[in-house]
């Protein structure tokens, strides 16, 4: 498989503490990958790093076989896109301006937008679902469908490669739904979506790959069924799990707590 | 620091910024020249010198100010403006007083104006706002060199003749040789010699008041928290009478803080300080009641003089009020016997 | 199972994939009416503040503490605009002297000075997404005041006009420069070292700046020159000030507008800017050197002014909305008329008397803000 973006031998060190270390992964184009791990395992670091926000340590990220470090940032801006967990939205853009803002590395500071902006805008923000909220404050909004709005962002980029910190975190089921849905048809047009998430059900049923991160390293990296074993998934985080089978097929994992060892 | 300098070359952004600037300054440096004098040239002037420089007698004369500045006066002055109040003293000392057109706020408290009575009678134009100065049109303005450059240069950009008289006397002299260059400004430099004249008798009159042969008297001089050490006008006058001035026998300089700890120390003989009009009585007690200021020599012998401001504190031909009472206080003449 | 990291071909970006068909899930649900768009809204601010900053200049010029009569003052202004074709033989030489080399530079120093303060102000709320933030809080009006206070105490300042504005505008960029070097490490200024380094030092300047006061006050004439410098003033204002801050604040207000989009994406946090093109560490630079040199300049000949700052881009922004874009500009003409304004009551309220322009702007500004706060309250997000 092709990679589009990789990291190789990538190593991060900040506050006297490696964060990843000996990082060898790539993204395919049209996949969908999930990255997954205990909390501190370094899943937004090793997206931060991806897109190119933050410096390495060691080893390097590759773009299209070219290291990142020798593109300009509005280049990097307009292949890779890195939407955060949480964005501070505090002041009162509306919806419409701050999905805009994805618009931004495609054209110069005093252009006007064109038409081609306006389209993209606007496919943005139906296909997040949050056409209806587009001349609202973002301020006035739930935490949620904040959430929508900083995927509509990403989505107005156009970048073929979305790299997504949590998604899904403070989304309801509907929309947590539609998000994985939206990454699984995106995946389909061609482009690669790296998504770092909680939710290992969603990783089984939506992600192409998945790789398990572990204090910084990578644990392993494959088809879901592979790697979401309850042996690996019991080393890592610490809970038992079990499979299930829902009626159309489609598998579930149930957690248990660990029995505690006996002595 | 060597990491901030360090910058990734080209910088564009920081780059067309600084040029921009640069040009911009420039360029208008050079629209500027339409539109009024510019001072910029001149940043650091000739400095310090106590006093003036003039050419002669005829006119037109120049004379020097205090921040170096060349004046040219054309003609007698007979709308004259003062803009500081110890300037004031020397215009009214030497031109008639219905010749000033403006004075400072000073001249018209009544607690400490030597001129109340001119000011009082003649209504001169208290001399802040620029633009009512230029509407007196006066012929010439005379500012205080110790306050900010933006009075006279305001003034001078209008086209008045301002003159920075040196304000900071420290000695006797130098307050004479103003009072000729006062005159010799005004064209009243008759009137101003006969000021100076009688400027000397005084001085001249009370040194005689001491008589030979005894211990010059320790005086203090006493301003609050601060005292006058040597390098001031009060050390000059003390001087002049033939006493000493105890802040400068202690090595103090200038117009310098004090504590009454140093007070008790020096123990001086008299001391000397300044009261709101009608206030001496209260100043006095208030000087007694200090524990530290009780046991000085000075305040057992009753030997506290307490002058009004209006007396203490000019630097100008009415330095005489202050030469005088204090001459007559410490020196005073004895009793004439049989007639 | 590993990856096998294939042959990594040399080839360009990629083009972007085409465009998703614009009605493939059609609206999940219907966009209701929405509140009249900003667009309007800042037309209208613009439509209305424009000319009362016309209207205000032209009220600066025409009142002062002599009469001057409003038909005088235009043929002053324009006979020295316009040499060739209007006359000045008629202009009585008092009056030409009068608005032109007096009233005309302290409105246009007024106008710079508010316009340039409200800018900086909105850039540094922008740069530190701070509400409270104004144009000294990375330190610099600390730096213009201490080199003020340096100039007064040892006798420059009554020795030259100019020596007090160069000082002051030195000071200002000193103490950016050493702020900066503060902060920075490894070529990155993280934004909440910035603030705490420029309050420290502010602090320091400021009590250093107290001292030498203090030191001062002896010579109470100089004492006194410096307060009122602190409280911010207008007076005496010649063509030289002008010339002195005008460049500095045209070029940085010109210098923020090619950089309004960037901080509209700045303050969506430093990664999502980065993320979207935006090059960081030589954008936030380039807006605190230009907040830098406005708040500098403006101080250099203007004193202490406070409160334009903080308060003119919040009102500004109740009724334009945060995009820089428009903020930036509206925050100028606004703070431009509002400082005219405040100059003019200050010289008229009680002639020939001039009250501080520090006290009048936070006199008349504070209640303005809080009126309209009040009538805004309802739509505000609180």
């Amino acid at each position: 498989m092709r990679s589009v973006l990789s990291a190789e031998g990538l190593g991060l060190r900040r506050t006297n503490r490696w964060i990843l270390q000996n990082f060898t992964i790539g993204l395919g184009p049209g996949t969908v990958l999930a990255i997954v791990g205990p909390n501190g395992s370094g899943k937004s670091s090793l997206l931060r790093c991806m897109a190119g926000l933050w410096p390495l340590t060691e080893g390097r990220i590759v773009l299209e076989g070219r290291d990142l470090r020798e593109i300009s940032r509005p280049q990097v801006a307009c292949a890779v896109t890195y939407v955060p967990q949480e964005a501070k939205l505090e002041f009162e853009f509306t919806v419409r301006e701050i999905v805009s803002m994805g618009r931004y590395s495609h054209r110069g500071r005093f252009a006007h937008e064109t038409s081609d902006d306006r389209t993209a805008v606007q496919d943005a923000l139906i296909r997040a679902d949050v056409a209806y909220l587009a001349e609202r404050p973002v301020t006035h909004l739930s935490g949620g469908e904040r959430q929508r709005v900083l995927i509509a962002r990403s989505l107005a980029t156009r970048s073929r490669i979305l790299l997504l910190d949590e998604p899904t975190a403070s989304l309801d089921v509907e929309h947590g739904l539609d998000i994985l849905e939206l990454c699984r048809s995106l995946a389909d047009e061609g482009r690669t979506v790296a998504i770092a998430t909680h939710d290992l059900n969603g990783a089984y049923r939506f992600a192409d790959r998945v790789a398990l991160l572990d204090s910084g390293r990578l644990m392993g990296v494959g088809a879901p069924s592979d790697i979401l074993t309850s042996g690996n998934i019991e080393r890592a985080f610490h809970v038992r799990s079990e499979t299930g089978s829902s009626g159309d097929g489609s598998p579930f994992l149930i957690f248990h707590r660990l029995k505690p060892e006996v002595q | 620091m060597s990491r901030f300098l360090r910058y990734r070359y080209p910088n564009t952004p920081a780059a067309l910024i600084l040029g921009g600037v640069a040009v911009l300054a420039f360029g208008l440096h050079l629209v500027q020249a339409h539109t009024g004098r510019f001072e910029g040239t001149r940043l650091i002037s000739a400095s310090g010198q106590a006093g003036f420089s003039t050419s002669g007698e005829e006119y037109p004369r120049t004379a020097i100010d205090s921040a170096g500045y060349a004046v040219t006066v054309a003609r007698p002055a007979h709308r004259i403006a003062s803009h500081y109040w110890s300037v004031d003293e020397y215009v009214y000392s030497v031109a008639p007083p219905e010749d000033v057109v403006a004075v400072s706020s000073t001249s018209y408290e009544r607690s400490t104006s030597n001129v109340y009575n001119w000011v009082e009678k003649f209504h001169p134009v208290v001399a802040e706002d620029p633009e009512i100065l230029i509407r007196l049109n006066p012929d010439l303005v005379l500012d205080g060199g110790e306050g900010s450059a933006d009075f006279s240069d305001i003034l001078r950009n209008a086209g008045l003749p301002v003159f920075r008289v040196f304000t900071k006397f420290t000695t006797l002299d130098q307050v004479g040789r103003t009072i000729l260059l006062t005159g010799y400004l005004t064209g009243h430099d008759a009137d101003a010699n006969g000021e100076y004249n009688e400027f000397q008798a005084v001085i001249d009159r009370a040194a005689a008041r001491k008589p030979k042969g005894t211990a010059p008297a320790r005086i203090l001089g006493y301003g609050g928290r601060y005292s006058y050490g040597d390098r001031t006008l009060f050390h000059d006058i003390v001087r002049a009478i033939g006493a000493v001035n105890v802040g400068a026998e202690h090595g103090l300089h200038g117009y310098d803080a004090i504590s009454n700890e140093q007070i008790l120390r020096w123990d001086p003989e008299w001391i000397v300080t300044g009261s709101a009009k009608g206030k001496s009585a209260e100043t006095l007690q208030r000087l007694l009641d200090d524990p530290a200021i009780q046991l000085t020599t000075a305040a057992r012998k009753g030997q506290i003089l307490v002058f009004e401001n209006h007396v203490f504190l000019p630097m100008s031909p009415f330095t005489v009020l202050l030469i005088d009472a204090l001459s007559e206080s410490i020196y005073p003449a004895p009793p004439r016997s049989g007639i | 199972m590993k990856i096998n990291l294939s042959q990594i071909h040399e080839s360009p970006i990629s083009p972007a994939v085409p465009p998703l068909p614009a009605a493939m899930a059609g609206l999940r649900r219907p966009a209701p009416a929405g509140r009249p768009h900003f667009r309007l809204r800042r037309m209208a601010f613009l439509l209305i503040v424009t000319p009362l900053l016309f209207l205000a200049a032209v009220g600066g010029i025409v009142a002062g503490s002599t009469h001057v009569d409003w038909s005088v003052a235009l043929h002053v202004i324009g006979a020295r605009l316009f040499p060739f074709w209007i006359d000045r033989a008629s202009i009585e030489k008092a009056d030409d002297v009068i608005i032109w080399l007096i009233r005309t530079p302290r409105v246009l120093v007024a106008a710079l000075v508010g316009g340039g303060l409200a800018v900086a102000g909105a850039l540094m709320q922008g740069f530190f997404r701070n509400p409270l933030a104004e144009s000294n809080t990375v330190g610099v009006g600390s730096g213009a005041v201490l080199g003020a206070m340096i100039v007064f105490s040892t006798g420059l300042a009554s020795k030259s006009a100019i020596a007090l504005p160069i000082a002051a505008f030195l000071g200002a960029l000193l103490a950016l420069i050493t702020v900066y070097a503060l902060a920075t490490r490894g070529g990155v200024t993280p934004v909440s070292m910035l603030l705490l380094t420029g309050i420290a030092l502010s602090a320091l300047l400021i009590s250093i700046s107290s001292l030498l006061l203090t030191l001062t006050v002896a010579n109470w004439e100089v004492a006194e020159e410096m307060i009122f410098w602190m409280s911010g003033g207008l007076d005496k204002r010649t063509w030289t000030h002008v010339w002195i801050c005008a460049p500095f604040v045209l070029f940085a207000f010109a210098a923020s507008l090619y950089y309004a989009r960037d901080l509209d994406l700045l303050m969506q946090g430093e990664d999502t800017a980065a993320s979207l093109g935006v090059d960081v560490e030589s954008t936030k630079r380039a807006i605190i050197v230009i907040s830098a040199l406005i708040t500098g300049s403006a101080i250099a000949v203007a004193g202490a002014v406070g409160f334009v700052g903080l308060v003119v881009p919040h009102i500004v922004r109740l009724f334009v909305g945060p995009s820089h874009r428009s903020l930036l500009p509206s925050s100028a003409v606004a703070g431009a008329a509002f400082v005219i304004i405040c100059d003019l009551l200050a010289r008229t309220i009680h002639p020939p008397t001039e009250i501080r322009l520090g006290v009048v702007t936070a006199a008349f500004g504070a209640p303005f803000f809080l009126f309209i706060l009040v009538r805004k309250y309802r739509e505000l997000n609180v």
